[in-house]
């Protein structure tokens, strides 16, 4: 039987996220492990403050996750999957043949909230949540994780001016600061600094993080919770954290590891 | 927007959202249901993304632009946060075809229908009267699929609430040739039947899915049939072609509509109009030269 794990909240260490994480992709051959491995805290610790149980029941009240960078969706799948929101045969059929677990968010996968993959998609969708909670006065709120290369998108901004604008208090987003995005930096391509300046001149509530302290993390979201006004988490990461050789490599983009280099990664995490 | 008002007293799922269009038109919704409207301002990827959230949150969205911004811009958003969902959202164009003629070619919109019909899920209406509009609510406001209603600048009135949605104009039964026309072009090939009295119209105020069973007996009565769209062939034409190829069915079809490029010089809708052939002295031209 596949029973969904009932990992309780306390128990889902980061470390065994990211050794499921390249099993996974190790298995399938998938594309984007560094940047799974650079939002792990982030997503760990969004579904550490959520409700599980109302997720699981799908009540109009339950908190909204939405990884807006669909393409780091092993990471949400198997943070989900370590919070008993999927079994372990669907966590192994990750961009498999016939799977419902592509390579990017889909919103065919049980509790997931939105598919996403095209960037700068889930922000503006977020926001429609947020906006329609507020107006069905549901006490909810909206966590969205969006990657800083997406943030080239405009639609991400239009959706900042319209949020900060209306103060629609109840969308969080965590932005995953990694620097890289496919072809090389963020800040050579295209630069988005000054990042906090510029989401507190569009009327966000803006708290900086080290993206791989999940605790401080937690503590920021639980801190914002009665924010006047929408609030913007920025999480500074390493993409391709916790395997010393993906870290800031882009080659890792695309990359899984097959061979020496899958047992060093386990290695790595296991050590 | 009579109708939408009217819905929105009935159904306290629908929420109106629109990109900063219908001024002296819209406030009277905005003022009873504050809650449940909001001027999204000029930001269509926007408002189709908040659109799906909406629905996430149990809306029902009607999103209400000028048919170019409304579809075009946001394509995206349309396909993956709409159309991939099958979210139930009314996407509703004011300006069709050459209704924005004078503004020029970033205003009028003769590549909506081909280019959405391509999306699953998605219902496109064309509605061709004052009394289509109602029928076209009417199944629309049922919200059980994603829908564009294509409306167009345009008061035409068959003094008569529709029979069906899709349904004869103007019937001759001694003719061999149908005009099947949709949205505003419907009043100009009524217009040129009614002199001539030598061929059929029919309105599609549903373009896709077509209507099998009301077509399929037309192409067996009616040897030549004439599309009169102010579309390009990517639109009522083409899906016209597709159903008679698909169904062995061996017809004469026949094309009035605009050229597959962008006016370099401006033209009122009239004006633009006559240049394709769609006005009713073009088409009764048209058709005689067929009929031979």
């Amino acid at each position: 039987m596949n029973q969904i794990q009932t990992s309780s909240k306390q128990k889902v260490p980061n470390a065994d996220i990211r050794r499921t994480i390249v099993e996974i992709v190790h298995n399938s051959g998938a594309a984007h492990i560094g940047s799974a491995l650079s939002c792990i805290e982030i997503l760990n610790a969004v579904f550490k403050n959520v409700d599980l149980q109302k997720i699981k029941s799908q009540t109009a009240d339950r908190d909204r996750v939405i990884l807006s960078k669909g393409h780091a969706t092993a990471a949400l799948y198997t943070v989900m999957y370590h919070h008993g929101l999927l079994n372990r045969d669907e966590i192994y059929s990750y961009s498999k043949n016939d799977s419902l677990l592509a390579g990017h968010s889909s919103h065919h996968v049980p509790f997931v909230e939105h598919s996403t993959g095209a960037l700068g998609h889930g922000l503006p969708v977020s926001l429609g949540i947020a906006i329609g909670l507020k107006a069905k006065e549901l006490p909810a709120r909206v966590f969205v994780i969006v990657g800083d290369g997406e943030l080239h998108e405009g639609s991400n901004w239009e959706t900042f001016m319209l949020a900060g604008h209306l103060k629609i208090a109840n969308l969080c987003v965590l932005i995953d600061r990694n620097n890289l995005q496919q072809v090389g930096k963020v800040e050579v391509t295209c630069s988005i600094e000054p990042l906090k300046t510029k989401l507190e001149s569009f009327n966000f509530n803006v708290f900086e993080s080290d993206g791989h302290n999940e605790k401080e993390i937690a503590e920021k979201i639980t801190n914002s919770k009665n924010s006047s006004q929408p609030v913007a988490i920025i999480c500074q990461t390493t993409k391709g954290k916790g395997i010393s050789f993906m870290e800031n490599n882009n080659l890792w983009h695309y990359r899984a590891p097959q061979g020496e280099e899958y047992k060093k990664a386990l290695k790595e995490l296991t050590s | 927007m009579k109708k939408l008002h009217e819905a929105m007293r009935r159904d306290s799922r629908i929420f109106f959202l629109m990109g900063d269009t219908g001024f002296n038109l819209v406030e009277p919704i905005f003022e009873e249901f504050p809650e449940r409207t909001l001027n999204v301002g000029v930001a269509e990827q926007n408002m189709i993304g908040i659109s799906a959230g909406l629905v996430n949150a149990g809306f029902r969205p009607v999103c209400y632009a000028i048919s170019n911004f409304l579809t075009q811009r946001c394509f995206e958003q349309i396909r993956n946060d709409i159309c991939l969902h099958n979210y139930p959202i009314i996407l509703a164009g004011t300006s069709a075809g050459f209704d924005n003629g004078t503004l020029w070619a970033t205003h009028y919109i003769v590549e909506d229908i081909g280019c959405l019909k391509t999306l699953p899920n998605i219902q496109i209406y064309s509605p061709s009267s004052v009394e289509s509009i109602e029928a076209v609510c009417d199944e629309a406001f049922n919200f059980e699929k994603p829908a564009y209603v294509r409306i167009a600048k345009s008061n035409f009135s068959m003094g008569r609430k529709n029979k069906s949605l899709d349904e004869f104009i103007l019937e001759n039964p001694t003719s061999s040739v149908l005009v099947i026309a949709h949205g505003k072009m419907v009043k100009n090939a009524y217009e040129a039947a009614n002199t001539s009295k030598n061929f059929s119209v029919f309105a599609v105020n549903k373009i896709k899915p077509l209507n099998a069973q009301k077509l399929t007996p037309l192409f067996n009565k009616f040897k030549k049939i004439v599309v009169v769209e102010d579309n390009f062939k990517s639109g009522l034409y083409n899906s016209i072609c597709q159903f008679l190829a698909e169904n062995k069915l061996k017809n004469d079809v026949y094309f009035i509509g605009p050229e597959e490029e962008y006016e370099k010089h401006i033209g009122d809708p009239k004006h633009l109009e006559e240049k394709y052939g769609l006005m009713p002295d073009k088409i009764n031209q048209f058709i005689s030269e067929i009929v031979g």
